[in-house]
């Protein structure tokens, strides 16, 4: 990407200063969300609403033209009914204004009609050296900047480095929100609407070149730019991970073809065939877009395809070693001196092997993880063991103690905090040897997940940037995406 | 260039596929291996060509009209001496003459019956988003069936190949399976990166099957070519 086309896509994530029009102060109109949204991101920004009837809103002096407001504006968020869209766009122009977004709908995707004003409307855009967001679309974010044209508060400033283009509005806010569950804010989005000016492939080439993104989401429906996206993502996936989930899987090459290979080329396993060749990393399902995103961003390459498994029982430990292998995984023997370490932390009756089974012990699940990532035949550790250890002994809850008496009571629940205090100090030193052994791990719960999400455990765990997958194929599915990557890593070498 | 005339002049008669022996001989000019095919226009032709040949070989039905083969009766295989070489010729013109009476005849092709080996397909499509795609899979009439096939973006790299040959689920049918000899992989892969040239040097071709390819333990032959071109 030249400098001055970086500079452009550059300026839509970080305006110096922005018009919203079509900003109002009726409650409930998409006008109104985003202003206050805007508004409170703002920072050192400035931010003029313009309305041409209303003279205040939300507190900020309102013009009625952007041409009245009395600096120059690089940014402007339009927001207004379609048949204004072009009016406004033509006012930008005469403004001087150097990037948009048209969050407005009713163009291209209405059909004949719509595709002629929404070229009409890009027309007058690059005319006026303006590039363009939309229309149609739900708005973009910069959690590095501080800038937000969204209707929602989805995300906080952040360094997350996670960038994420939606071809879909919705997808994009339900990712947002998930990360804001589990405490992890996206760096960069844009909703790229109906892609009329800049395309998917044009923030893709902007996100491969920023500094800010570390990893790259994808949610696609359709590529306008296949071969540029191609080319595109060759160059990128060498330096940071793509990840992307295709929608379309099922359509069937329905082309009249008169050769065999025609008629075996249906779009989408050219697409798969397209994302391998490329090292983009394809995903089947929304939570698996997610986790692999996380996982990639935190975690360390994994060397090889070999995976320790360590659960509290027989059960896990099959669906866990099942699901591995389906992804194409290994499952390693231990060394000699793992095992060895292992004795020694396990009852006698531990299985002995790969998956460890440590069959209901509830100490030193922590430290069995370190002793498998010091294996020299393990590549990445899959600990199908995370309990809310942090609050049991033997089956017992502080909140379940009501049948004790009072002095049973007292000595229980001292016993429960003493448990509970060393467990997660413990918790906390094998996270940080962990992070040294350079080592991919990968957690997944094996209790269900409401009773998880409230322990110190489940906390602990995210704020070093693990997420505790529900279920073992979860979890083996997001080993198996990072098997994946490295591997193609290694294949260029 | 010869490849470009060959393609200019099936154009140039509104044409949207070049025959079999068209497609063959310019693969050829490449350096790819082909099975050693001649134009008959009669059928004494067609028998001086066989003898020429030695026995045993095939025929053909040539025709710029005529792309599914098989379908009108237009294939005789495994003919061993001059009088079934004559009576396959005259099947064929029968059949063929009856099914699809407003084709163009050029005559039959010859060509020496290949030896046995491990059946591949090397095929060639244009997607309208990514442009050329090459397609690998095992050969014959089950591929569509079967559907075994890997694809790569043209141009491909080495990796490309090497990782479309790997990708397949028949792929441990090329590296010996159950005591027959293991077939000649690095040919394998030459041969799609031949190929991967050759459709970058010519983006008239719009679907190319060379299908069966057969991989020997020792060098590969296309033995069917077919070539669609844009018009």
């Amino acid at each position: 990407m030249e400098k001055s086309n970086f500079a452009q896509l550059d300026l839509l994530f970080n305006p110096h200063t922005v018009a919203v029009v079509g900003a109002t102060n009726k409650i409930g109109k998409w006008g109104y969300d985003l202003m206050r949204v805007i508004l409170k991101y703002r920072g050192e920004r400035k931010v003029y609403p313009v309305n041409i009837t209303e003279t205040e809103i939300l507190g900020v002096k309102a013009y009625k033209n952007i041409n009245d407001i009395p600096e120059p504006v690089d940014f402007v968020v339009i927001v207004v009914p379609e048949m204004h869209v072009i009016s406004v766009m033509q006012d930008c122009v005469k403004k001087g204004v150097r990037g948009a977004i048209v969050i407005t709908a009713g163009f291209a995707e209405l059909g004949e009609k719509g595709q002629e004003i929404q070229r009409e409307l890009v027309r007058i855009a690059r005319e006026g050296n303006i590039r363009m967001i939309g229309p149609n679309t739900m708005g973009h974010f910069s959690g590095t900047s501080g800038f937000s044209t969204l209707r929602y508060l989805l995300a906080n400033k952040t360094d997350s480095g996670l960038s994420l283009i939606s071809q879909s509005g919705n997808i994009g806010l339900y990712l947002m929100q998930r990360g804001l569950e589990e405490g992890i804010s996206f760096a960069k989005f844009v909703g790229s609407g109906n892609e009329a000016d800049t395309t998917l492939e044009d923030y893709l080439e902007y996100f491969g070149q920023d500094d800010d993104t570390k990893v790259i989401v994808l949610y696609v429906e359709g590529l306008r730019q296949g071969r540029r996206f191609f080319e595109l993502a060759r160059e990128i996936t060498r330096k940071k991970p793509i990840v992307a989930l295709k929608v379309g899987r099922t359509e069937a090459g329905t082309k009249a073809a008169r050769s065999h290979t025609s008629a075996l080329s249906g779009s989408d396993v050219i697409y798969d065939a397209m994302f391998k060749q490329c090292g983009v990393i394809r995903v089947n399902e929304i939570a698996e877009l997610f986790y692999t995103t996380i996982a990639l961003r935190y975690q360390p390459l994994m060397k090889g395809n070999r995976v320790a498994v360590l659960t509290r029982g027989g059960g896990f430990g099959v669906l866990a070693s099942d699901a591995c292998q389906k992804s194409g995984l290994g499952l390693p023997t231990l060394s000699a001196v793992t095992l060895d370490k292992l004795d020694k932390m396990l009852p006698p009756y531990w299985s002995h092997g790969n998956p460890v089974d440590m069959v209901a012990n509830q100490e030193n699940t922590y430290s069995c993880v370190q002793a498998l990532l010091d294996d020299d035949n393990v590549d990445a550790v899959y600990c199908v063991a995370v309990t809310d250890e942090g609050s049991i002994v033997s089956g017992v809850r502080l909140d379940d103690l009501d049948d004790l008496s009072s002095s049973q009571r007292e000595n229980m629940k001292q016993a429960l905090e003493q448990r509970h205090k060393s467990d997660i100090q413990d918790l906390d030193d094998v996270l940080i040897n962990i992070r040294k052994t350079q080592k991919p791990v990968v957690f997944c719960a094996s209790i269900p997940s409401k009773t998880l999400y409230k322990s110190d455990t489940y906390i602990k765990l995210l704020q070093h940037n693990y997420l505790v997958h529900p279920t073992p194929e979860d979890g083996a599915r997001v080993l198996s995406c990072m098997a994946r990557y490295s591997n193609y890593l290694r294949s260029l070498k | 260039m010869f490849l470009n005339k060959t393609i200019a002049e099936a154009q140039k008669q509104g044409r949207t596929f070049l025959t079999e022996v068209e497609s063959k001989s310019i693969l050829e000019e490449r350096g790819i291996q082909v099975v050693e095919t001649k134009l008959a226009q009669t059928r004494d032709e067609a028998l001086s060509l066989s003898k020429q040949m030695k026995f045993p070989v095939v025929l053909k039905i040539a025709s710029q009209d005529i792309v599914h083969k098989s379908d009108v009766g237009g294939v005789k295989v495994g003919l061993n001496n001059e009088s079934e070489v004559g009576a396959a010729y005259d099947s064929i013109m029968t059949s063929v003459r009856e099914k699809r009476p407003e084709a163009v005849i050029q005559g039959v092709s010859v060509q020496k019956m290949a030896r046995s080996g491990v059946d591949v397909i090397i095929g060639i499509s244009k997607d309208p988003q990514f442009g050329p795609v090459a397609m690998f899979g095992l050969g014959g009439t089950l591929v569509e069936v079967l559907k075994d096939v890997s694809f790569r973006l043209i141009p491909l790299t080495e990796k490309d190949a090497r990782e479309m040959i790997r990708e397949i689920k028949g792929y441990s049918l090329l590296t010996g399976y159950r005591g027959s000899p293991p077939c000649d992989i690095k040919s394998l892969e030459s041969l799609l990166l031949q190929v991967s040239k050759f459709v970058e040097d010519n983006p008239d071709i719009k679907e190319m099957d060379l299908n069966p390819v057969i991989v020997y333990q020792q060098g590969t032959m296309v033995v069917d070519a077919r070539i669609v071109i844009e018009n």
